[in-house]
């Protein structure tokens, strides 16, 4: 097992980059498509895997590559450098650390090292119709046949639903005082009998979203995650991962790049007005590193970051729309032609703009973070005071 | 919750932790904002003077100079941590003018008559603005040095002079066969005349003419060594503007949360509004940017470290408290109300207090300007 923390940073990132460099197809840097199909980035899924560089926020004793906030950033920048696809990556940043810290040794020992080998692709089931930002009403409910739980239920939203194989979801057990309690996170494949999934095109034409319908779906009580009536503390734990990984600077600086090139090689850094604007939110995006350092090493040092961590997904978010708005403001006419959406090498400016709107929709809309921000970090008033 | 020592690693250290200690028990002997009323426009020195003499009790004003030179040896990132103190408790104290400034430079030449005039207590500023601020290398320097026998002649007038009227000797930029220089002046030498011009806070920073006679040892530095060496200096005084900034910043946005919780129309505290909590959450996350860009940076302040790295996290903290610190500020007033725009409350002398300091050695646009001409991998940026 390597010791990666004990490199150099110049030496980490050196490694990488020549990895990346000799292992990264040339048909999957800058690929047209948000989330490319299982199909296509396997063989660098599994490069990465083969290499033990896939799961750079796990422990070693788990496969992972325990790395140290600093070189976690060097990770992530090398990736977004080289622009490398986004991968069926919800069991590595999601479900990984909380089975991690959740899980049974025997859960451990089943799904942890088929995340790795991409046997399982994992999709997270919260979301519901009528249970958004307010998923706390969710209404999918699980009842107890002997060792089994029966799901009923309706999930939506929910990204990587073409290719994946399994989902964690939330399904109310118990009708609790409130309604956060009795919640219960179960592991679910998705070629049980009962399940029944369709695809939803996004905005750019991918069905990369779909719903779930459950319908007197079997579960061996073996597939609880955490305490039974107790998923919502898991449920938030992993949002507090998801929220460090979605305030993570990559959409943003993913997307500077590409404007900055574009921006090079049409000449608009002499443009005062446009080198203003663009220096402002490299600006943001640099200052949100520092932001971002201190929460990991928070991470890393054994301390939970508390919900001031959802400033980060906020910042990085909204900084990352910003950019790509502006890349469609200067692309102007050409900005706005579809024809070549999906082709490798082409106007990256449609594309982004796409691809950042969701961003401050999922994982906790930007308002949900702000009411969360105000009432749990500033402890300003609820509106019923 | 935007404490600037939770962000750096060098406040943890145990020699800096205590001289902040120093900074917060000094400064609980007195309320800030009382001590800034009654020093508004004051017709004289008195208030500066002596609040440099209350840091210089505590040995803040040699903080950083070294051991063998009569200091405390302290990275200079120190300089950050105790002017977010004095920002956030409103001190009157002329610490970057008369302290980071001068100790910056003196620091950046290794001079040590520099040195030992400030480590006895010697209350300096440095002069070498002419015109709005630019950098030194890009300062047209009109104010000229001739030889005249054995002695030099200073002719010319510099402006913005933050902490001329305590001092008793000025650092001059100036030009000498072509080249620049820095000089040092007895504030009180005939031929040195100070026009002061009052600021929107009470303070006041002076233009400054000079026709005056000098000896030859006056001249302190001169060609390149000087020119990168006020450089450093300005860069060391605008992370330290930063911190202070910060300060302030931390202590409005505290005020007006706490303003946000009492306040009740239409029978419910306005703070109960999402409207009103979504900006504050917004003023906080900006707060919070600035604290971990600013504490970052402030470990940066290692001697050895590479000047084009400190240039950038200089300019870039100065940027964003300048600007988070404005943004704050004009909120601050709005969510008060009324009573934010009256003289009465103690909420418009902090924000006085920023748009001064904020406008100080560059306001957030120069410094942006300067960060687009600078490399951007310098600060630890990606490409």
């Amino acid at each position: 097992m390597r010791d990666w923390n004990s490199l150099p940073d110049t030496a980490f990132r050196a490694e990488l980059r020549a990895f990346i460099g000799a292992h990264l197809p040339a048909g999957l840097r800058d690929h047209p498509r948000r989330i490319p199909r299982w199909e296509t980035t396997r063989p660098w899924y599994l490069a990465l895997s083969r290499a033990g560089l896939l799961a750079p926020n796990w422990p070693a004793e788990h496969g992972g590559m325990g790395l140290a906030a600093p070189k976690m950033i060097i990770y992530f920048e090398e990736l977004e450098r080289a622009g490398a696809p986004r991968l069926y990556d919800m069991g590595l940043f999601m479900l990984g650390p909380i089975l991690i810290r959740h899980g049974s040794e025997a859960q451990k020992r089943e799904y942890l090292p088929r995340i790795l080998s991409g046997e399982h692709r994992w999709s997270q089931g919260y979301s519901e119709p009528g249970a958004g930002s307010d998923l706390a009403s969710l209404r999918t409910v699980a009842r107890q046949e002997g060792e089994y739980w029966v799901l009923e239920g309706h999930k939506t939203w929910t990204t990587f639903l073409d290719d994946a194989t399994h989902m964690f979801l939330l399904a109310r057990t118990r009708k609790g005082a409130r309604k956060q309690e009795g919640l219960t996170l179960f592991l679910l494949g998705l070629d049980a009998p009962g399940v029944r999934r369709r695809l939803i095109a996004t905005l750019a034409g991918h069905e990369e979203l779909g719903e779930v319908f459950l319908d007197g779906v079997r579960v061996p009580a073996a597939n609880i995650v955490g305490p039974l009536h107790g998923g919502w503390g898991a449920a938030k734990d992993l949002l507090e991962f998801e929220r460090i990984n979605n305030g993570s600077p990559k959409l943003p600086l993913y997307a500077l790049n590409q404007l900055h090139a574009y921006a090079r090689a049409n000449g608009l850094l002499a443009d005062p007005a446009f080198s203003e604007r663009f220096t402002r939110l490299r600006l943001d995006l640099q200052d949100q590193y520092c932001a971002y350092r201190h929460f990991c090493n928070q991470l890393k040092s054994g301390r939970t970051p508390g919900p001031e961590v959802s400033l980060l997904k906020i910042w990085s978010t909204e900084t990352f729309q910003r950019l790509a708005e502006l890349f469609l403001e200067v692309a102007r006419e050409a900005g706005v032609e579809a024809d070549l959406l999906d082709e490798a090498g082409s106007l990256a400016a449609l594309r982004l703009w796409y691809r950042s709107r969701p961003a401050t929709i999922y994982s906790g809309s930007s308002e949900v973070q702000r009411n969360l921000l105000a009432r749990r970090v500033l402890g300003l008033p609820g509106a019923g005071a | 919750m935007f404490s600037l020592r939770e962000a750096s690693a060098l406040a943890r250290e145990p020699e800096v932790a205590a001289a902040i200690d120093a900074v917060d028990r000094y400064l609980d002997g007195s309320s800030g904002p009382r001590r800034f009323r009654a020093a508004r426009n004051s017709p004289d020195a008195a208030p500066e003077r002596e609040g440099y003499a209350g840091l210089a009790r505590i040995g803040i004003t040699t903080a950083c100079l070294p051991e063998a030179g009569g200091g405390s040896g302290l990275a200079a990132g120190v300089t950050a941590l105790v002017a977010e103190r004095l920002g956030h408790r409103l001190a009157r104290e002329p610490f970057v003018e008369n302290v980071v400034l001068p100790a910056g430079l003196a620091l950046a030449l290794a001079s040590e008559p520099m040195m030992a005039s400030l480590a006895a207590g010697e209350i300096a500023c440095v002069a070498w603005q002419e015109g709005s601020y630019a950098r030194p290398a890009a300062t047209a320097i009109s104010a000229a040095l001739s030889r005249d026998g054995s002695r030099l002649r200073l002719r010319g007038r510099k402006r913005f002079v933050m902490g001329a009227r305590a001092s008793t000797c000025v650092y001059v930029l100036a030009l000498l066969q072509g080249e620049p220089a820095i000089v040092r002046v007895e504030g009180a030498s005939p031929g040195v005349a100070r026009e002061d011009r009052r600021l929107a806070d009470g303070t006041c920073w002076s233009d400054i003419s000079f026709d005056v006679a000098l000896e030859a040892p006056a001249l302190v530095a001169r060609g390149e060594a000087a020119r990168a060496a006020l450089g450093a200096a300005l860069d060391l005084a605008n992370l330290a503007l930063a911190g202070q900034l910060h300060g302030l910043q931390a202590r409005i946005l505290e005020m007006t949360l706490e303003y946000l919780g009492l306040r009740v129309q239409f029978d419910r505290p306005i703070g109960s509004f999402q409207a009103l909590q979504h900006r504050a959450v917004d003023l906080y996350t900006h707060a919070q940017i600035a604290r971990f860009l600013v504490g970052e940076a402030t470990d940066a302040f290692v001697p050895g470290a590479e000047a084009r790295v400190l240039e950038a996290y200089a300019s870039r903290a100065k940027a964003r408290c300048a600007d988070s610190a404005l943004r704050i500020a004009k909120e601050g007033i709005q969510m008060h109300g009324g009573i934010g725009f009256s003289d009465e409350h103690d909420l418009g002398l902090y924000v006085k207090r920023v748009l001064v300091l904020s406008a100080w050695l560059g306001n957030a646009h120069w410094h942006r300007r300067r960060l687009a001409a600078l490399d951007p991998s310098a600060a630890g940026e990606a490409e």
